[in-house]
């Protein structure tokens, strides 16, 4: 397992820090709790497999999680069967009007991205996302999202509604 | 009517806007060179192909030697947003310079600022199948930059043509 630089965003309100493949078993607790707590436990899916698809973490100022976002590596067949970066992004309820989500999917795209240019990790092209909120669908109306530094056009709605976006890497190919 | 466009010379070629300004003449002239290459558009008459076309290119001489056309059409997929269904013909023996990039630049260089400017918003960008198993081959990249525009390659439809969108700058999906 690679390790990771801890990188830490600060300003008044929280930090980020990128754990993508360096969870420690006390964050894996945490991740846990949050999402109990938030009754948001992953459906479809085992609590222990979510928390090794952490990727970028969010605390207060007391170093209380407060958001996490999980990728996990997905072959598209829609997309010739490249894999991508399934992304998702929670944020506790109580912090859910503080524009959070943003910057934590800008930095899971900036740290996986840098990882495709240097050829450290060229397995996934890129970040798939199926928008299933109806109020994201509404405000998100852009035809192209720039996240991290990466176009996200919007490419189709899947069989249960949910808008899908795609944001390939730089460079990144179809073969 | 759009705005009429000079004609513009590179190496040689002279492309021309043409879109919603396809004379009588121009469609004779399109329908000789689809016979002559045995290209003749299949499931729609010549003439409405004919006037269709969007930007074309002559030699030196004049004489036709690279044609696009695009047609405004709802896909289904992307919400029903109205694209520029685009598709682009170049004559046999002109194939091996770079024309058909050439020419598609040039579409989208004359279309883009129309939309910018609030000129033609109904549709949203570009869109086309790569039908071509060759160019399937050859252009492999995910994002296609043409007339500087990101052409995403977002699937492959029934027939198993690669489908590539680009839309335009501050376009929205509503």
């Amino acid at each position: 397992m690679p390790k990771e630089d801890k990188q830490t965003d600060n300003n008044n309100a929280y930090s980020l820090e990128v754990v993508w493949e360096n969870v420690t078993p006390e964050l894996a607790e945490q991740a846990k709790n949050l999402w109990a707590r938030e009754n948001a436990l992953p459906r479809d899916e085992s609590v222990e497999n979510r928390v090794k698809q952490l990727l970028v973490v969010a605390r207060d100022a007391n170093k209380k999680l407060i958001a996490v976002s999980t990728a996990e590596r997905k072959r598209v067949p829609e997309l010739l069967n490249n894999i991508f970066y399934y992304y998702r992004v929670f944020v506790a309820a109580e912090h859910r009007n503080e524009g959070m989500a943003l910057p934590i999917s800008h930095k899971a795209r900036e740290h996986l991205h840098q990882r495709f240019l240097s050829g450290q990790d060229t397995l996934a092209k890129g970040f798939y996302v199926a928008i299933e909120n109806s109020i994201l669908k509404k405000v998100h109306t852009q035809a192209i999202l720039v996240v991290g530094g990466i176009d996200h056009p919007f490419i189709g709605v899947d069989q249960r509604g949910r808008y899908l976006r795609v944001g390939w890497f730089d460079g990144a190919e179809i073969s | 009517m759009p705005t009429k466009q000079p004609p513009e010379q590179s190496n040689g070629v002279t492309f021309e806007l043409v879109w919603e300004a396809v004379t009588p003449e121009l469609i004779a002239e399109a329908r000789e060179f689809w016979v002559e290459e045995n290209a003749i558009p299949e499931n729609q008459s010549v003439d409405d192909r004919a006037r269709q076309l969007m930007v074309i290119a002559r030699d030196t001489g004049g004489k036709l030697i690279g044609v696009t056309t695009a047609v405004r059409t709802p896909i289904p997929r992307l919400l029903n947003n109205v694209f520029y269904y685009y598709r682009c013909f170049i004559a046999s023996h002109r194939r091996q310079e770079g024309l058909m990039m050439e020419i598609s630049h040039k579409c989208r260089e004359y279309m883009h600022p129309r939309f910018l400017s609030g000129e033609d918003t109904e549709t949203k960008g570009f869109y086309y199948a790569t039908e071509s198993e060759l160019l399937k081959n050859v252009v492999t990249q995910a994002v296609v930059v043409v007339g500087g525009i990101d052409h995403t390659f977002i699937g492959v439809d029934e027939k198993g043509r690669y489908i590539s969108v680009g839309w335009f700058e501050g376009a929205t999906i509503d």
